[in-house]
Order: C-alpha cells, then structure tokens, then sequence
C-alpha cells in the first residue's frame, strides 16, 4: 500500500536518482587527481553561487612528494575574468579576506590544503553563476613545475568539501529541499 | 577657576566619555560577558529592537521572531568563503536538532545593504537551508542592529577587485523566545557544540 503510494507519486524514483547522483559525483570526486612532476593535485572544488554573487572559491589539496620545495604563484579560471590566492584571516573576531603576494609555498614532502576559512583560490567577477555538478577550469602556475590545468566540481553553496560531502554538506542540503518539496 | 575655563574642562570630560562609550559600544566587554566552566560564552548583555525587511521584502521587526529561539549571524552574499561556511554550520545546527529546530529560527543580518537586496538575499540563502531568514534595511537600520549586537564592519575597497569585500565580526548569536541574546558562539564553534547549547536551553 505503502510502497504503491511511493511508485505512484514518483517519490520512489527520485530518491533512487538522488542516490545515483550522489554515487556519480563521490566517485567522479574520488578521481579527480592531477599529476605534474612530484606534485599532486587532488579533489579540486566549489561552491555553487548565486546570480549575483560576483566572487567564487576553489578548493585544493597540493602534495609535494618530491625533494624540493615549490610554489604557487598565479592561478586563473575559464568562469571568471580574474583568479587570485586568498587568505582569511581572524584578527581577533573580525573575518578579514587579503590576496597573498609572494604566492604559497608548498614545502618538499609535505602537502597544503586551501580550505573553508584559510587559504583559497578567490574567483573574481565570475562570468555566470556556479550551478553544483559543473566544472571550474583553473590552471595553476607553480615557479618550478610549471603549468597545469585541473578541474574543480561543483559542490552545494555550502559543502564542506570531497571527505564531508557523502556525511553532511551541500548534496544533503538539496536533498532536503527536495524531501521538503515532496511532502 | 575662571567660568569658561570650568566650562571648557567640563566639556573636555564629557567628550572623552562620550568617546570611551562609543569605543565600548564597538567592542565585546569583557564585563558583558559570563562564560561556563569550558570557556564557552554563555551570556552578553546585547540585541534589542529593530526595523528591518526580509528576503520577501517584508517589513519586520524584532517582535515577530519572538516565541522562538532565533540564530543570528551578521555577513554578506558576496563574501565567498567564510559566510558560506558560517551559514552552512547554521544549516547544520537545524540538522543536528532535528524536530527540536522547528522551535528555532535561523537569521542572517547582511551588513552590505547596497548590494543585498531582498531578491539579492532571497536567492543567496535558498541555497542553504529554506528555513534561514535573510534581513536587510537602510543603511542606518542596519548599522543600528549593529551597534546593538556589538557588530563591527567595514567595507574594504582593494584595487585589485571591480567590488568591494567586507571586514566583519563573526559571532553566532542565539537569541531566546524572549528577545534576550543567551549566547555567543565564535567563528569556528561546531555545530555540534552549538546544537547543545540550544538543547540546554530548551530543557531550561
């Protein structure tokens, strides 16, 4: 009876397809390693924006496996008309944004991640809005290694990042809405 | 003493005073504040009324958020890292309560009223959760929600960027059913730990 209501109202088949959407984006998350010489760039994403949010941030984790150290010196993205290094800072309990100068090291055998409330990729003047699922292209120019161009997913406005994303994050918060939706 | 002199020195006093309380108004005291045995803060003599309009382009005030526990929090849309993080948590506060977080109202206060606007702000936190509220206001609304929540913010203009970002202060505020503000959560505080403050206060 139960189970004839869900076929019927087609809840069934959207709790399916969410599951499927779930499973495609941790293992497309899960796959998205760069290689460039000793350096590893892994789970590069974002956060989806609004319309008339003008600025956007890309995440990334950085392992230097190698005996000398790098640095990152200037990024760029296809979605925005400007990408730079930015920090937060808590100068005692005011949020202040800065963009880094001299780039960000990234020390012989040893790994740095930007993340929430640290250092980040900023996009400035973003050309359209960042819809979850889609792609961020940004290349990354180390002074050493050279250049290389990743891909950053999508994740919800408010995701905590890849490791959080299958326990709490953005996806849960769409899939909330559309229980809400449901109901 | 000459009277003018006496005038003049008292009207030197007045103005340090008046200065000193402004600086004060601006600033967390420390006498505000009462903390619990982890250090967490547990209460801070702020809040009060306001005029503001929601993301519907309602007029509001603080009376209609009373009778619930209300979750305030100060930012901007166009903040790209630290107010999504904040409003995620918010977002996860009501997750971690579970049924309990129909008793609590999210609310973000922007402190960038040029550019929030209430189709601005509408868009921007649907993206969260359906349940936050988002409130703006003129100008001088909005800085005096801020003066009485002890917000500090400033608009930073950086060559670099076609706009403009925002310093600003980063507490979570939880305000009881009454009005009061009970607690104060810094920027960093897990969900967790602010659902079980909630908690606390639910159970009285």
């Amino acid at each position: 009876m139960l189970l004839n209501y869900f076929f019927r109202t087609g809840i069934f088949f959207k709790i399916i397809f969410s599951f499927v959407v779930v499973a495609f984006i941790q293992s497309s998350a899960v796959a998205s390693e760069f290689q460039l010489g000793s350096l590893t760039i892994k789970d590069p994403w974002s956060r989806a924006t609004s319309s008339h949010q003008m600025s956007g941030v890309v995440y990334v984790k950085i392992i230097n496996s190698g005996n000398h150290a790098d640095r990152l010196i200037k990024v760029e993205s296809n979605r925005s008309k400007k990408a730079t290094l930015h920090d937060m800072i808590l100068d005692g309990d005011i949020i202040k944004m800065h963009s880094i100068k001299n780039g960000i090291e990234i020390p012989a055998n040893s790994e740095v991640e930007l993340e929430p409330g640290a250092k980040h990729i900023m996009l400035m003047g973003l050309k359209t809005k960042l819809d979850r699922g889609q792609t961020v292209g940004i290349a990354l120019h180390f002074q050493h290694a050279g250049l290389i161009e990743i891909k950053a997913l999508v994740f919800g406005a408010g995701s905590r990042g890849p490791k959080r994303e299958n326990i709490k994050g953005g996806l849960q918060g769409d899939q909330r809405k559309n229980a809400h939706r449901n109901h | 003493m000459k009277k003018s002199t006496r005038i003049g020195l008292i009207l030197a006093i007045i103005l340090v005073a008046a200065l000193a309380a402004l600086a004060e108004w601006l600033v967390i005291r420390e006498d505000d504040i009462t903390k619990n045995p982890s250090g967490l803060i547990t209460s801070v003599k702020m809040g009060g009324a306001f005029n503001l309009i929601d993301h519907k382009g309602n007029a509001v005030t603080e009376k209609n958020f009373l009778g619930n526990y209300v979750l305030v929090f100060f930012g901007y849309t166009f903040c790209p890292d630290a107010c999504p993080t904040a409003l995620a948590d918010v977002a996860l506060v009501l997750d971690e309560l579970g049924r309990d977080s129909l008793a609590v109202t999210p609310i973000m206060i922007t402190i960038d009223p040029e550019r929030d606007t209430p189709d601005v702000l509408s868009e921007y936190i649907t993206l969260f959760h359906d349940r936050i509220i988002g409130l703006t206001g003129t100008e001088n609304q909005i800085k005096d929600v801020a003066e009485k929540y002890r917000v500090f913010y400033r608009r930073v203009d950086d060559q670099e960027y076609s706009f403009y970002l925002m310093d600003h202060t980063s507490f979570i505020y939880l305000v009881d059913p009454k009005g009061s503000v009970i607690s104060l959560f810094r920027y960093g505080t897990s969900p967790s730990e602010i659902a079980d403050e909630i908690r606390k206060h639910m159970k009285g």
